[in-house]
């Protein structure tokens, strides 16, 4: 079980499957020019990480998106929420600046369409 | 020497009057990927030191992207209008207003889609977005056809758009979105 770690760019967020820990992280600036290249080889991975994990959690920490990440994104979540019908818990903790109301309302999009549980957290981005 | 009409009178306001500070960022001429991480990056700094809040900054920097991206995305290759972004204090609130050309079949297809978000309301709006979110698919290039359809839905419809002919294959596209303070 490895960890895979995709680097950040000016354009595209540090991503880490981290298979012990049951973790996918995703944190930076999501802009890639091209939101299928970007997220299709997370999603092969997401596939076969149900094959072999009891549960995931992504942590996501995003300072802003367009909307080819939001489709990009939201394939992540409903892929994840199949995993629930086959007793796979997955869950997101979506990360915010402290009184980010615009970001924690993207979120509450993806929690409606995902229905995946959302937790909220507020960090210190300073 | 600057030949858009569309814009050269917002560009001789800007620099004419007396109140500059309202006028916070403008980009006139070529756009690409490449300018839209530096644009947004200035538009936060000059926002955070005005002590915006994070909601309105982060609203700004979502929607800034959206309409770069739009720009560039669309651009009409053979373009003889260039384009241009700019981001001003109106109020107590914000103000966003851009122009590019763009085809002209590209005009029918946008108008289309303009006409009928502008008749729904804002919550119509919302479960349209969430609709369109939840069904589609990015294409292979990397779209998602969901730009305006989220500039509308995230300045919760205060936007209006223009469109004017320049020629049988050219429109220039011109947008204002206003974002009103939280």
């Amino acid at each position: 079980m490895q960890i895979i770690k995709i680097a950040k760019t000016n354009k595209t967020p540090e991503v880490i499957i981290d298979y012990p820990r049951n973790t996918i992280s995703i944190t930076g600036i999501c802009i890639p020019e091209n939101a299928h290249d970007f997220f299709e080889p997370i999603l092969l991975e997401l596939k076969n990480y149900k094959k072999r994990k009891p549960e995931l959690l992504f942590d996501v920490y995003l300072e802003y998106f367009n909307s080819g990440s939001s489709r990009g994104l939201l394939a992540l979540f409903l892929e994840a929420a199949k995993f629930e019908k086959g007793f796979i818990k997955a869950s997101v903790n979506w990360l915010v600046e402290e009184g980010d109301d615009e970001l924690k309302q993207s979120g509450e999009v993806f929690e409606q369409i995902s229905k995946l549980t959302f937790t909220y957290k507020e960090v210190d981005g300073d | 020497m600057i030949e858009n009409k569309h814009v050269e009178e917002k560009i001789a306001q800007i620099l004419t009057k007396a109140d500059r500070h309202s006028d916070l960022f403008l980009l006139y001429g070529h756009i690409n990927q490449h300018m839209v991480n530096s644009s947004i990056e200035i538009i936060e700094n000059k926002l955070i030191k005005l002590k915006y809040s994070k909601t309105m900054i982060s609203k700004t920097k979502l929607l800034g992207v959206e309409i770069m991206e739009n720009m560039f995305k669309h651009q009409f290759k053979n373009h003889s209008l260039s384009p241009y972004f700019h981001l001003s204090v109106s109020g107590s609130g914000l103000t966003i207003v851009s122009g590019n050309s763009i085809s002209s079949k590209r005009q029918k297809i946008l108008k289309q889609k303009l006409d009928k978000y502008e008749s729904l309301t804002p919550e119509e709006l919302r479960v349209l977005y969430l609709k369109q979110l939840g069904k589609g698919k990015i294409t292979k290039q990397g779209n998602a056809g969901l730009g305006i359809l989220t500039i509308y839905n995230r300045s919760k419809k205060n936007s209006s758009y223009k469109l004017s002919k320049i020629n049988d294959s050219e429109y220039y596209f011109s947008m204002e979105v206003n974002l009103l303070k939280d």
